[in-house]
């Protein structure tokens, strides 16, 4: 069931939330105003942006209920282009000489499964909370559990050598960056860890 | 001036010192280009002080290879890893990194490292042919510029895809992100939630570097399992004669239009790559395998880029007027050394700049003679198991992008634009609109907002001049060719039923 | 002239370690240090640099700072923290540790801006900072293209006035020193241009060569090359004195305008709460860096001119400009 829909379930969604973060995007935008004594407003650019967003998300949706319509059963998975309508299925010569439209992004990215989403989740969280923690615990320590977490919990490594590596990498990548390169990488801000020399 | 001087610039290079801090800058600019971070104009600021002990001379022939061995580190990691070291390898990585995943990262970086050194040959062949009439560059006034970035949206259609409306809602995203920060032309700050960060705006080299490098991590890590390493098999190191025909005329085209791109003021790097690859795309008879590792792809974009960084620094020789932010400090190197950039430069020390004119060819050459061996030690990098790589390659995205402005803020920003990226692969969005829209939309406004503000609201200084009005003509030709084009394409399509193309079927 | 001599060979010296061993100095942390034996041999003080790498501030920053590191026996980091206009840097400045291993770029009147708007939530004002001393000036100036109408600074302002809002004025960007010094000019002398901003100071000056723009104002320094090369021609220094760049050229008082001097100066600062003592021994070092040839050549190579003001002299300075341009920054955010 996942498997399924999944994929049909996330263009829906994306779909929607262009449409409705485009109309967020304009109607903000239009609030910076639109004109301005020589000609157009602060809020002209992000209106057109925003409308732009709104519309490709309305393109989106229909092509989307299209699909619905013509294409029964529901389409296999990782292959959503096949329910899109039919745009060069078949090509003459001459067709495609004038046709750009032959180049899809090359990556088929097969759809993630419940681990595949664990996986990204767990290099996301990691990232975002190293981010907002490197102003108190310091770049070393920070990298360290960054490392160590993407090792041992999406890697798969065993615990030692996951905290072995980590460490090891957040101290010679430190190493090359203040010593070497002379750029200042952020120290904790905690008392304790500073006096660590963190 | 002309092609004698040159020569005796060449005479003055060759010596061996100045060839040893030649070579010694093109080490230390690609040693540091590899870092995602560390842009051609960042290494060289990191280095000044380096230089401080030698001559004028020497000073700036070095700081010009650091130059290019930092632009060359940049597309290293855009192949290797998808990670543009800097916006403007964005177009080497579209193909770079399917040439690598395929096990040909050798060729892809010997036919870069080939195309590059055609694009700075031919761009200080254009420089000695050029410079003196380089005061016309300076007739693309607001008005011209904010034609030509409109001109520039024309290219979304080559990046497009299968389906418009992606491409569009790509593009438009792009749009809006560009529109965060302070407006330029009334001054009110625009999305960002109070927070100082955002008031200039979103950092393009964060973003690029989280649409293309963390999305592609974050995609293979979706994968698994990760247990099993699985390095990448690394077929053949040196380019195979097809490849070598296949990207000659590529480079001379890029490296064309590279050099006029370079001379307009704003030198929009990233777009002028994007440029040249689109025009590849275009001209191809193998368009379908654009995006999937074809060597055109790569060829064009590096010709371009390096065309570029050369005849960007015609307006610095020539006019004192530095166009971009890494000619500024060429600029700052040359005030610091003594020497004003100008013309003067060519009346009070000729014999500097026309070496510094001939070491920009000799750093490229000594690049390339260095990198045909050391592709080996790069794609040696594809080797590592990817449990490991994926971590190593998260930390360095990390260290980089905190790197920029030393701000945690820009880390976020890096992974916001991954999860975006990552999500709009997942439902087969195009990436390389959002970027294009992102570099084209500030360009677009500010130039619109300041051509009014000259004009005192009058629209018609858009319609001034021969510039202008050519441009325009471009323009509506561009947009004709664009949508009319495709729906002849799809009324065709309606009437034939012939079988599939088997272009198409090698998919 | 040994002084340049020993800076060469540390310098050569640096670059042969650098390549050499890819390795050179010593890692160490940043602990507080008392304000006695300020600063402990072999720590690490960070100048914060609120532009972008290769931006003016930054290439004057790495002149001066290997100077300074010199004298203090600490190591010295040029850290570039951009954003926001500067504010993003200053906040980081304001906020740091009030140890005297944290200091940056307070130039005067550029900073004033940052914080009397209220609308770039800056986290700081003048009581934040104690000032350190500034190592240079730039004077302001009024340029024209060489080919234009306009012969003289009384010519300009007499069109401005013919036709109010008409004639056009390049910036280097919105609400920065330039736009701020016009709309003191406009203000002081009841003129009224037409203020177009750009993204740089090249842009700025490349809209003055092609003719896009009427006339510019601004550091000496961004016009340098194209006034020697003649593309250029500059009208007045809104000085006192003439600049020792551009001797020729009058200054505003001598061709009967009645306009404070608007010169820029390059003042470093310490967060509020230093130690009188760490303030004064990074002074010290200021002022021995400022006074060194080396130093002194490489500032007037960048048409900086070096400039010794102490501490003190920089804080009176700091209040004075505030003064004068607080009331005409609320007008000028709302406005244009």
């Amino acid at each position: 069931m996942q498997t399924l829909n999944a994929p049909v379930a996330l263009e829906w969604t994306v779909a929607s939330a262009a449409l409705a973060g485009g109309l967020a995007v304009a109607g903000v935008g239009a609030g910076y105003g639109l004109t301005n004594t020589s000609g157009v407003g602060a809020g002209f650019f992000p209106t057109v942006a925003g409308t732009l967003m709104a519309l490709a998300g309305v393109l989106w949706i229909l092509q989307l209920l299209a699909a619905r319509r013509t294409a029964e059963p529901v389409p296999v998975a990782g292959d959503v282009r096949e329910s899109v309508p039919p745009h060069h299925e078949s090509e003459s010569a001459l067709v495609s000489l004038l046709d750009d439209d032959n180049s899809d992004e090359p990556d088929v990215a097969d759809f993630p499964d419940h681990q595949g989403w664990a996986r990204v989740g767990i290099i996301v969280g990691s990232i975002l909370l190293a981010a907002l923690l490197l102003p108190f615990l310091g770049y070393t320590v920070v990298m360290t559990l960054q490392l160590g977490t993407i090792l041992y919990f999406v890697s798969k490594r065993k615990l030692w050598i996951s905290v072995a590596v980590a460490i090891g990498a957040a101290l010679a990548s430190r190493l090359v960056f203040e010593v070497w390169l002379g750029t200042a990488l952020p120290t904790a801000s905690i008392e304790f860890l500073a006096g660590l020399g963190l | 001036m002309g092609f004698d001087q040159l020569l005796g610039g060449l005479a003055t290079v060759f010596t061996p010192e100045h060839l040893l801090f030649a070579l010694l800058g093109c080490v230390l600019g690609m040693l540091v280009g590899v870092l995602p971070g560390f842009g051609p104009a960042a290494a060289v600021s990191l280095l000044i002080p380096v230089t401080f002990g030698l001559d004028a001379t020497s000073a700036i022939i070095m700081l010009a290879a650091i130059l290019y061995g930092a632009a060359y580190g940049g597309t290293t990691t855009a192949v290797l890893l998808r990670i543009p070291g800097e916006a403007s390898s964005i177009a080497t990585t579209l193909d770079g990194y399917q040439m690598a995943k395929k096990g040909r990262g050798g060729p892809a970086l010997v036919i870069a490292a080939l195309a590059s050194f055609v694009g700075g040959l031919i761009g200080v062949i254009g420089f000695v042919v050029v410079a003196p009439f380089s005061r016309l560059a300076l007739e693309f006034g607001a008005p011209e510029l904010f034609l030509v970035s409109l001109l520039g949206f024309a290219l979304i259609t080559s990046f497009a895809g299968s389906n418009p409306a992606k491409a569009l809602l790509s593009a438009a995203a792009g749009l809006a992100i560009a529109t965060v920060g302070v407006d330029s032309g009334v001054g009110i700050a625009r999305f960002t939630f109070d927070m100082p960060e955002l008031f200039d705006g979103v950092g393009l080299v964060a973003v690029v570097m989280g649409v293309f490098g963390l999305s592609e991590v974050l995609g293979q890590a979706q994968k698994g399992p990760l247990g099993v390493p699985s390095p990448l098999k690394v077929a053949r190191l040196l380019p195979t004669r097809t490849d070598l025909q296949r990207s000659a005329l590529p480079s001379l085209r890029g490296s064309v239009i590279g050099f006029f791109m370079g001379l307009l003021p704003g030198s929009p790097g990233a777009a002028t790559s994007l440029a040249s690859y689109a025009a590849e795309k275009k001209l191809s008879r193998r368009r379908s395998e654009f995006g999937k590792g074809a060597v055109e792809g790569i060829a064009g974009p590096e010709a371009a880029n390096n065309a570029l960084a050369v005849s960007s620094m015609i307006p610095l020789f020539t006019l004192g007027i530095p166009t971009s932010a890494t000619v500024a400090i060429m600029a700052g190197a040359f005030t610091m050394n003594g020497l004003i950039p100008g013309p003067l430069l060519f009346r009070d020390n000729p014999d500097v700049a026309w070496a510094i004119i001939a070491s920009l060819i000799v750093g490229n050459l000594i690049l390339l003679i260095l990198n045909v061996p050391l592709a080996r030690v790069w794609i040696a990098v594809l080797k590592v198991p990817f449990h490991y790589l994926m971590a190593a390659i998260l930390a360095f995205m990390f260290l980089g992008t905190y790197s920029i402005n030393g701000s945690p803020f820009d880390i976020l920003i890096m992974l916001g634009a991954g999860v975006l990226g990552y999500v709009f692969q997942l439902v087969k969005v195009p990436l390389t609109p959002l970027v294009l829209g992102l570099i084209l939309g500030p360009m677009l406004e500010e130039n619109f907002q300041r051509s009014l503000a000259l004009s005192l609201g009058d629209y018609g200084v858009f319609m001034e001049g021969p510039i202008s009005l050519t441009l325009i003509g471009v323009i509506v030709v561009a947009i004709l060719f664009g949508a009319v084009r495709p729906l002849i394409a799809s009324m065709l399509k309606k009437k034939s039923h012939i079988p599939v193309a088997p272009k198409e079927l090698a998919k | 002239m040994k002084k340049l001599t020993a800076l060469t060979t540390t310098a050569l010296a640096a670059a042969v370690a650098l390549a050499l061993t890819g390795c050179g100095g010593q890692a160490n942390s940043s602990t507080a240090s008392k304000a006695a034996d300020f600063p402990k041999a072999g720590s690490t003080i960070e100048w914060i640099v609120p532009s972008a790498a290769g931006a003016g501030n930054d290439i004057l920053a790495r002149i001066v700072a290997p100077v300074m590191q010199e004298d203090l026996g600490a190591n010295i980091k040029v850290v570039n923290k951009e954003g926001g206009s500067q504010v993003v840097g200053l906040n980081y400045v304001a906020n740091a540790k009030a140890d005297g291993l944290t200091f940056g770029n307070t130039n005067i009147p550029s900073i004033l801006g940052r914080y009397l708007d209220p609308s770039k939530k800056a986290a700081f004002d003048r009581s934040s900072f104690t000032p350190i001393g500034s190592f240079a000036t730039n004077s302001v100036v009024i340029g024209v293209n060489k080919d234009s109408k306009y012969k003289s600074i009384k010519e300009l302002f007499d069109a401005v006035k013919a036709e109010p809002g008409k004639i056009t004025v390049g910036t280097d960007s919105r609400a920065g020193d330039d736009h701020i010094n016009l709309r003191l000019l406009e203000n002081q002398l009841g003129l009224d241009f037409n203020i177009v901003h750009y993204n740089s100071g090249a842009d700025k000056v490349a809209a003055i060569v092609s003719g896009e723009t009427d006339f510019a104002l601004g550091g000496v320094s961004s016009f340098f090359g194209q006034y020697k090369a003649g593309d250029i021609k500059l009208l007045t220094v809104v000085e006192n004195d003439p600049s020792p760049f551009a001797p020729e050229v009058p200054t505003m008082k001598s061709a009967g305008y009645d306009v404070e001097p608007m010169a820029s100066n390059f003042a470093l600062s310490v967060p509020a709460k230093t130690p009188k003592e760490v303030v004064a021994r990074l002074e010290a070092a200021l002022k021995k860096a400022t006074e060194t040839p080396a130093v002194q050549e490489k500032l007037k190579g960048a048409a900086t001119a070096p400039a010794w003001k102490s501490s003190s002299d920089v804080a009176k300075l700091w209040e004075e400009r505030e003064n004068t341009i607080k009331p005409v920054i609320d007008e000028l955010l709302q406005q244009k």
